[in-house]
């Protein structure tokens, strides 16, 4: 008995007064579903909740947390964002505040991360999030989520890659805590895709002389390898794609997709938000400990390497 | 003390190296991994005179009798030891939003549930810890499960920050188990060697475990996270309608609260050697660890590379020089009791 009574004694003492349960009811509690935040100078909060077709409350205050406890007022309940789903950005200031908010209101990594310029009051958020992720699905935009964009702002590069919301879809944006570098074409945002080799699309329309057709895709994968020749880092993007359809025509597409990407983030912004680092660090770590990162940056050289299986 | 099987003993070192895993404070990288696997190593060869000691049927337990220094000195590493585990846990729990709202009565609950356990005995300990054992691998699959898809395996390179030298030390200056090791052979009756070898073998396989997740999944923003561990914990959420804080809250506390236990029976059971008619020894050695985290904490003395010092004397030079010191005309008897040879 007396080992079952200290195993019961040990479970007990972990269940009981570290579930939750005893301090707080679910009833007590504000399940938010998306946060918009804007004005970091002196932050403002607009909290949806599940299942509300606009803004349920605002808050406002000297600090985001400030903010969210102002919150909390109007909302007559302790707020709890472990289930958030998706993160409104008005302001880019708010992006180096990310990894607090992650720690402090354990925000799900998987949480979705959007930059806006207007506001979402009015917005039912849970089919805006909706509409993101079937963009998403069907390859139209490279998958982004919480963790990806902490780490991508964790690189040397400090920039990350984040779903801009317009009025007639979502566009893509490079942002930095202290600014939003710019915002990237729709080739460059085909390409990324490509590299980043998160999601594909399905199915791609290729523009021929007399007209258009579809290639299908079976299967795809993408694969960075990194060498460095005469001090120079060759990075080189291998994509294996099967499907039905034109190939020539979806190479040639491809090439100039992902070339587009590659000048756009890299060259242009100085971004990097195709793994590069990790994969130079890997594969040519003295480059990489000898050489400043905008230096690599600047110098670093693209190969393609697509290789289409058609039946 | 009650005897120990050798499973139950690997168990209860696996466990307590476990939590120093989850409260360790530095960025895990492939070089702290290189660095694990060296300690390891190293403590496998510290452990040499001990086992050594066992295999000529003779222990430690067997010169603590009727002596005050040896049993002293063990007794007090392990209650510095419990300091630092007490501190850790309170550093640990300032950083985690815990459902909690008064840190003291948490903290009091958890010292009235070791001392309960301590005062049920070792081996009551020992077959509880089965039991935490299958929540600490549940724990790792949920981990795995969790953290799967986010893996990213071109995130396991060397770091130009870390070095392997560093992560050899970090990892051995955590290694309280060793004395605890040496204590604890004197309650087996058999295997010394194969437990000892397959605790190792376990916590080199848990440490490579935490350590690549943390790796592959975190990334660079590893260097953010004060607790690695409990960073890989926000990740990996498996379940998409509910999270799974409690499960790795629900074992951080029962690994804290074993390791308290095990500190505080070993220390009682040392404290009863050197004063036999002493009362009340698992309060005392309760009350004497909460006193050392309280120094430890206010003199910021929890960590430290001066441990191994520590760790290396008690976990290879005592068993040294229990070995040649031994007089020729004494022999053990097999069960960790010296007796004088018949001539």
């Amino acid at each position: 008995m007396k080992p079952l009574r200290s195993c019961f004694s040990l479970l007990l003492a972990g269940t009981i007064f570290l579930s939750g349960c005893s301090v707080t009811q679910v009833k007590d509690r504000f399940y938010l579903q998306a946060i918009e935040l804007s004005h970091s100078r002196y932050p403002t909060v607009q909290l949806h909740a599940f299942t509300s077709d606009q803004a349920d409350c605002t808050g406002s205050g000297t600090t985001l947390h400030a903010a969210l406890e102002d919150a909390e007022i109007p909302a007559g309940r302790e707020l709890f964002l472990g289930h958030l789903e998706l993160l409104c950005l008005q302001d880019t200031a708010f992006a180096g505040q990310l990894t607090e908010l992650l720690q402090s209101y354990r925000l799900s990594s998987g949480c979705k991360v959007i930059y806006t310029a207007h506001s979402l009051e009015s917005v039912n958020t849970e089919e805006l999030l909706e509409n993101l992720k079937q963009e998403e699905q069907n390859g139209r935009l490279p998958k982004t989520e919480l963790m990806t964009i902490l780490k991508e702002l964790s690189n040397s590069s400090g920039t990350a890659l984040l779903p801009f919301c317009l009025t007639t879809g979502f566009s893509l944006i490079l942002i930095q805590p202290d600014g939003a570098k710019g915002t990237l074409s729709n080739e460059a945002i085909q390409g990324l895709c490509w590299i980043r080799g998160e999601n594909y699309p399905e199915r791609v329309s290729i523009s021929e002389e007399e007209q258009a057709s579809d290639f299908f895709i079976e299967h795809a994968a993408t694969k960075l390898t990194a060498t460095v020749n005469s001090g120079i880092p060759v990075v080189t993007v291998s994509i294996t794609i099967q499907g039905k359809g034109n190939a020539v025509a979806l190479r040639e597409q491809l090439e100039t997709a992902c070339q587009a990407a590659e000048e756009e983030t890299v060259k242009k912004y100085k971004a990097d938000v195709i793994g590069l680092e990790a994969c130079l660090r890997q594969q040519c770590y003295e480059l990489y400990a000898e050489q400043n990162w905008d230096g690599i940056l600047h110098t670093v050289n693209f190969v393609h390497e697509i290789t289409i299986l058609t039946e | 003390m009650n005897k120990l099987r050798s499973s139950q003993m690997t168990i209860l070192l696996t466990l307590s190296t476990a939590f120093s895993l989850m409260c360790a404070a530095f960025p895990f990288t492939l070089e702290q991994i290189l660095g694990t696997a060296i300690s390891i190593g190293v403590q496998i060869l510290l452990c040499i005179p001990v086992l050594l000691l066992t295999k000529h049927n003779d222990s430690l337990a067997a010169h603590c009798t009727g002596h005050k220094l040896l049993p002293l000195a063990f007794l007090l590493y392990f209650l510095i030891s419990g300091g630092r585990s007490v501190v850790q846990l309170w550093n640990v729990s300032d950083s985690l939003s815990l459902p909690f709202s008064n840190a003291m009565l948490a903290a009091a609950l958890i010292a009235a549930v070791c001392l309960y356990t301590s005062a049920l005995g070792i081996q009551t300990l020992a077959r509880s810890s089965t039991l935490v054992f299958g929540i600490l691998a549940l724990t790792l699959l949920v981990m795995l499960a969790g953290g799967y898809q986010t893996i990213h395996l071109q995130e396991l390179s060397f770091s130009p920050d870390a070095t392997i030298w560093q992560g050899f030390l970090q990892h051995l200056s955590l290694a309280d188990e060793l004395p605890v090791l040496v204590l604890l052979l004197s309650f087996l009756d058999k295997h010394a060697v194969k437990s000892t070898l397959r605790f190792f073998g376990f916590s080199l396989l848990i440490w490579s475990f935490v350590l690549f997740l943390g790796i592959t999944i975190l990334g660079n923003f590893m260097n953010h996270a004060t607790y690695p561990f409990f960073m890989i914990t926000n990740v990996s959420q498996p379940f998409r309608t509910q999270r799974s804080d409690a499960l790795y809250l629900v074992l951080f506390v029962l690994l804290c609260i074993l390791r308290l236990t095990l500190l505080t029976t070993l220390s009682a059971h040392l404290l009863g050697q050197a004063f036999p008619k002493l009362r009340c020894r698992n309060l005392i050695c309760l009350l004497a660890i909460l006193c050392f985290a309280a120094v430890l904490g206010i003199w910021n003395m929890a960590s430290g590379w001066w441990y191994i010092f520590l760790i290396g004397i008690l976990t290879t030079i005592v068993p040294w020089g229990l070995l040649f010191c031994k007089p020729q005309n004494q022999q053990g008897d097999g069960a960790g009791n010296r007796k004088m040879a018949s001539s």
